[in-house]
């Protein structure tokens, strides 16, 4: 009698767990039993199986896909690893990280690259970089310069990557009075894209939101209304930011440095036409619209307007300009 | 339902290789020997068709041979205890219908071993480009493939890789190894083993994953009935071998049992070590070949131990928190340690001394590991429990009975 007392007393501390959630996983069950096979599985896994699905159908069959799931997202590398299960047989390769992947110097390095941040979604390597600056700018409370204008060069903006943790961005601030229509043209490339400023209007990465990818060079501003602005050079991996001067017109010729030998010249064509330009007595070419860095030359003279300026990468990451 | 024949024909048929047996017995040898010989023959280079047709051969001649001898294999020995058989096959037949419609969501399962057991079924060999890294990252690049193996051989035979042709293996696994308790252990154990929620519902090792634990349950148990009998030191050496080759732990989970076994026969236990041995040294000799890539180096490490003494008490204080919490054992392990004490008082020790000699080398593990201890502990006791719920639950059933 005791045996069965205890026995009894044993089976229903186990059943007391194992009955309800046998139901509750039958119910589930049978609520699922007239799906396809491949919709059950998109809804116990949320998506994830059929977001893989759509990734692998996007891609021509035989590209290697870049996973890059960063370590720092919680869940990513998960996912990342989800992802092979679903795709196999599909080939990738996975960087953890996405300093990983930009560091990786391998020529046959996949250029598509599958993203993780709310599901697997195709994405490149600049987007990712963009979505994984989260935080607030590294300039606090950004201030606008006094004097408003209406179209304004910013001779040098940049988007990139350095060695870890270096990370380059151009933080801006435009405000107006009234709403204004704002065009940012990035050059060499020429890309153009307009902004609405009402008020007032941050940027965490200038270049990158105007022309969707990485790089450097400077920039034209044309605003239907007078506009209050300023540029920082950011380094965010190390929280360390320089301002950038606003100019309207390059300043005549010829152009003088101080002695700096750690430092870079910085070569501006502001017109339509190549530029030949003497620095320290070198010839260097400037294309039209162009920006080319040379050693650090101290005085530069050209026979049409050229801008120039010096730049030097100091202990703590940040960047110092020496304008002319 | 594929997989599920394919599972239904192919692993009792293996499992009759060293002759006709029951059932449940069958599906389990079958699926260590099938799993043990892909490997093996892996290892050596043989392909995968040719080594299955020599199990499969070797299965049929098994059973050719125990019929013209007219041997019995039927589950026989337990009669009657229809209450006890209605507990133990109701929660089985829900199990089937769940499996056999939600798809799988578990995480090892999916990470690790159906991962593997993909590319086994695709690239056909086990030190493929798959193994190198080079179509994929493979995690826990090192661990041992009898499992994938066997289902690699189910999606091959089904041809379909997909996950649900598998369901069934491990779902299949637990089904004999409540089978294999019932003839073993008795009836009404087989029915409270079915009811534990770590084996019947968690999501992590539990019947509907794809985590090997289940297996290596399995096999521990069946290795601990052949050392408590003492009869067939081959079959002992071979369930050893399949242990060593399912999952990391498996080999130091072989060694305690071998040991155990040599207070019992020292002289059967020279064959025993046979077939480990071969196991070993295709282990060895794969590891060799291929890199590693995330697993934790948990035997180099254990020379740190007497650095980390600090961690034991926190170990074992980890381990008994979990073996009580009723919403994953219910009182079972509260009856085993007492059942386990009677019986060492009884001067039946060899129970005793496998369960707490396991739980001694996990706690071992975790003091020496660089993860966060409760993290650590969290993340897989109770899956390491499963390991030793057979000698527990044959400890409960013989404390009852031999008074």
């Amino acid at each position: 009698m005791m045996r069965r007392v205890l026995a009894t007393i044993l089976f229903a501390s186990l059943a007391w767990t194992t009955v309800p959630a046998l139901l509750h996983l039958a119910r589930e069950a049978a609520a699922l039993r007239r799906m396809p096979l491949h919709d059950r599985r998109a809804l116990v896994t949320k998506g994830f199986s059929r977001a893989t699905e759509d990734v692998i159908a996007s891609t021509p069959p035989n590209e290697r896909l870049a996973l890059i799931p960063r370590y720092d997202h919680p869940g990513e590398t998960d996912a990342a690893v989800f992802f092979n299960y679903y795709a196999y047989p599909r080939a990738t390769r996975t960087w953890f990280g996405l300093q990983a992947y930009a560091l990786d110097v391998d020529p046959h390095r996949p250029a598509t690259v599958v993203g993780f941040g709310g599901g697997p979604h195709r994405t490149t390597y600049e987007a990712l970089r963009e979505e994984s600056m989260c935080g607030p700018n590294i300039v606090r409370d950004l201030q606008s310069s006094a004097e408003a204008r209406r179209e304004m060069i910013v001779p040098f903006v940049a988007s990139g990557d350095g060695p870890p943790p270096d990370l380059y961005t151009v933080e801006a601030v435009f405000a107006a009075d009234t709403p204004a229509n704002v065009d940012v043209t990035i050059f060499p490339s020429g890309i153009t894209r307009r902004f609405v400023v009402n008020g007032r209007r941050t940027f965490r990465d200038l270049y990158y939101e105007t022309t969707g990818t990485l790089g450097f060079g400077w920039a034209r501003i044309r605003s239907d209304v007078s506009l209050r602005t300023a540029f920082h050079f950011v380094n965010r991996g190390r929280s360390v930011s320089t301002p950038i001067a606003v100019i309207t017109d390059p300043p005549p010729m010829p152009l003088h440095f101080p002695p700096r030998p750690a430092a870079r010249l910085w070569l501006a064509n502001f017109s339509d036409q190549e530029i030949i330009a003497m620095a320290g007595g070198v010839g260097a070419r400037v294309p039209a619209h162009g920006l080319i860095q040379m050693g650090p030359e101290v005085i530069v003279t050209a026979p049409k307007p050229l801008f120039a300026f010096l730049s030097e990468k100091k202990p703590d990451g940040s960047t110092e300009f020496i304008w002319p | 339902m594929t997989g599920a024949l394919i599972a239904l024909l192919l692993f009792p048929l293996a499992g009759c290789a060293f002759g006709r047996r029951p059932f449940s017995e069958a599906f389990l040898l079958g699926v260590g020997l099938v799993g043990a010989a892909l490997f093996v023959g892996g290892v050596i280079g043989a392909p995968f068709p040719l080594t299955l047709a020599v199990v499969l051969i070797a299965g049929v001649v098994g059973i050719s041979q125990s019929l013209s001898r007219r041997e019995r294999g039927a589950e026989g020995g337990v009669r009657g205890h229809a209450f006890a058989t209605a507990l133990t096959i109701a929660p089985l037949f829900v199990l089937t219908f769940i499996a056999a419609i939600t798809p799988l969501t578990d995480f090892d399962g999916r990470a690790f071993w159906l991962l593997k057991a993909k590319a086994l079924a695709h690239e056909r060999t086990i030190d493929g480009p798959f193994f190198h890294n080079e179509v994929v990252f493979s995690p826990r690049n090192q661990y041992p493939l009898l499992i994938p193996l066997d289902a690699a051989t189910i999606m091959s035979l089904a041809r379909d890789s997909d996950d649900h042709q598998v369901r069934f293996l491990y779902l299949g696994i637990f089904a004999a190894l409540a089978f294999h308790l019932r003839r073993r252990v008795g009836a009404w154990c087989a029915a409270l083993f079915v009811w534990l929620p770590q084996f019947a519902i968690s999501d992590a090792a539990g019947a509907l994953t794809a985590y090997n634990d289940l297996a290596i349950a399995a096999f521990v148990a069946c290795a601990f009935f052949e050392l408590m009998d003492g009869e067939r030191p081959l079959l002992f050496g071979l369930w050893l071998s399949f242990l060593a080759l399912t999952k990391s732990e498996g080999l130091p989970l072989a060694i305690i049992l071998a040991v155990i076994g040599a207070f019992t026969s020292r002289r059967r236990l020279v064959i025993a070590l046979a077939p480990l041995a071969i196991a070993v040294v295709a282990l060895v000799a794969w590891r060799s070949g291929i890199p590693p890539t995330d697993e934790e180096q948990f035997l180099s490490r254990l020379p740190l131990l007497p650095q980390h003494l600090d961690r034991l008490l926190p170990a074992i204080g980890g381990l008994l928190r979990h073996a009580i919490a009723p919403n994953v054992w219910g009182f079972f392990w509260i009856a085993a340690i007492v059942a386990l004490t009677l019986l060492a008082v009884r001067r039946e020790w060899r129970p005793a001394a496998v369960v707490v000699s396991v739980a001694a080398m996990y706690v071992a593990a975790y003091a020496v590991s660089v993860w966060i201890l409760d993290d650590l502990i969290d993340a897989s006791v109770d899956r390491l429990l499963m390991h030793v719920a057979a000698p527990a639950l044959f400890a409960i059933s013989a404390s009852v009975r031999n008074r």
